[in-house]
């Protein structure tokens, strides 16, 4: 049932991407929305951001200056101090963390960067499930803004308030909110000056410091139908999910040669990700204030950065992580109507 | 005679000298009232002792009953010598100490960890594909550096 729900999603947001009319950017919320997502691909830009991330006791603070161009970016950390001249630089799907005190350079892949299909399907979705609303306009780094509000059509809470640029359609800055309605995160540019183009020195990295592979994602399969069928033992899938949510991606890894699944559900802004494997293994928690919790019949463990929380637990001879941002009692209501195919 | 001296005279009490010096310091106490006082004083001495002994019981130092026993005892074999508290104890000791971390070892050994920020990355990975993921503020590759915070 939920497979003919993806499959009936997907055509449709296939459609919405190839057939729909030319409009106007600013003629409606999901117009300017779609265009705010096109945004970095079409801007250079000079700036300063600061991103707030909100913990239950604390909030964390990083600011960093960006330069940017079309699939390349070089952020300079400027805050928190122990980041103070460590720079990262993400040039289409690589990411290059250079690391000056540890004099190394983190090289990562992720190829679901570069996958505009599942963004515009995404982006559907999210319509589907969201009320875009405009707020009135304000002023983000001395630039006019349009405010749109995002408000989950089923629990009527406000997930998401975008400042997008009414010139350059960029997202100037971004707040979210988690699903009891407190913020959670806020970026925002402290200032921004668009520029016709950066010089490609700005993006050539470092030499002279060792390079350490990284995690490699390779790009997920947009049909989660696939994943299960290629996983090699029964996948389990939850039996309950919060309104709006359906697979959207999911794909297969080995972590420390544990070959695990991973499934992705969103309702198109929010998203959680199932992890299940049938090797044993144990999750550690440390730093994230571990708790235990009942997971229907079984124990769980129940852990929490300021942005997500991950509910870890075995049943039956399989691993189960279940990760998202949003409120526990869900995960783990999720967690436990995890059943068998 | 000379005067007897009081080594002779607690001699005499015991009945251990000579027959000859017996007899000459019995002749003599008869005569010195000195020595015969030295004579009872040590005579008292003695009965006072022996009814001490005779109503206490005075148990010897340990040190000198372990030396005894030792005297006394046959050698251990090496097993016997295991048993000993001196071993035993210690031995005891690490044993419990390798088993309560050993187990853990082996145990971690055969399970292998992951760390939750692994999900958490992966996590973060595939929301890629949905919009307006915001790149995380910090990533994890530099994340390290910020544990504890800075000395203003």
């Amino acid at each position: 049932m939920r497979n003919r729900k993806f499959l009936a999603f997907a055509i449709t947001a296939l459609v919405s991407v190839f057939l729909a009319p030319p409009v106007r950017a600013d003629d409606d919320a999901a117009t300017l929305l779609r265009a705010a997502i096109d945004a970095p691909n079409a801007q250079s830009y000079i700036g300063e951001i600061q991103v707030v991330d909100i913990g239950k006791t604390h909030a964390d603070a990083s600011i960093y200056r960006v330069e940017h161009r079309p699939q390349q970016t070089h952020r300079w950390y400027l805050a928190p101090r122990n980041l103070f001249g460590d720079s990262l630089y993400q040039l289409r799907d690589t990411t290059y963390a250079v690391d000056v005190k540890a004099h190394r350079i983190i090289v990562t892949k992720n190829d679901a960067r570069d996958d505009g299909v599942a963004l515009a399907g995404n982006l559907t979705l999210l319509l589907a499930n969201y009320n875009a609303y405009f707020a009135p306009d304000a002023s983000v780094a001395g630039r006019r803004a349009r405010v749109i509000v995002l408000v989950n059509k089923y629990t009527g809470q406000t997930s998401m308030r975008a400042w997008i640029d009414r010139q350059t359609h960029l997202i100037l800055e971004s707040e979210r909110y988690n699903s009891s309605g407190a913020l959670y995160e806020q970026t925002r540019f402290e200032s921004i000056r668009y520029v016709t183009g950066l010089p490609a020195q700005t993006f050539i990295v470092p030499s002279g410091f060792p390079r350490i592979i990284g995690n490699t994602h390779a790009r997920p399969s947009n049909d989660p139908t696939k994943i299960v069928a290629r996983a090699g033992f029964s996948v389990h899938e939850p039996g309950y999910l919060p309104d709006g949510f359906v697979p959207v991606a999911g794909d297969i890894s080995s972590p420390h040669g544990v070959r695990t699944v991973h499934l992705l559900y969103s309702d198109g802004l929010r998203a959680i990700s199932l992890f299940q494997s049938r090797q044993d293994f144990h999750v550690s928690m440390i730093g994230l204030q571990p708790q235990d919790v009942h997971v229907g019949t079984v124990m769980g463990q129940l852990g929490s950065t300021d942005t997500a929380t991950i509910l870890a637990w075995e049943h039956d001879g399989i691993h189960f992580e279940l990760v998202g941002a949003i409120a526990r009692e869900e995960l783990v209501k999720i967690g436990a109507s995890v059943a068998g195919p | 005679m000379l005067h007897p001296s009081r080594t002779e005279i607690i001699d005499y009490d015991r009945r251990e000298l000579s027959s000859e010096r017996d007899a000459l310091v019995h002749a003599h106490l008869l005569e010195c009232a000195s020595c015969a006082t030295v004579h009872e004083n040590e005579t008292l001495l003695i009965s006072v002792l022996r009814t001490r002994l005779s109503t206490e019981e005075r148990e010897l130092p340990s040190s000198i009953l372990l030396a005894l026993r030792e005297r006394i005892a046959p050698p251990l074999a090496w097993w016997q010598k295991l048993t000993q508290p001196i071993i035993a104890i210690p031995v005891a000791a690490a044993c419990a100490l390798a088993l309560f971390f050993g187990s853990g070892y082996l145990h971690s050994v055969q399970r292998p960890q992951l760390d939750a920020a692994d999900f958490l990355q992966d996590h973060n990975a595939l929301t890629h594909t949905t919009p307006f993921q915001s790149d995380t503020a910090v990533p994890a590759e530099l994340a390290s550096d910020t544990s504890g915070d800075a000395q203003p």
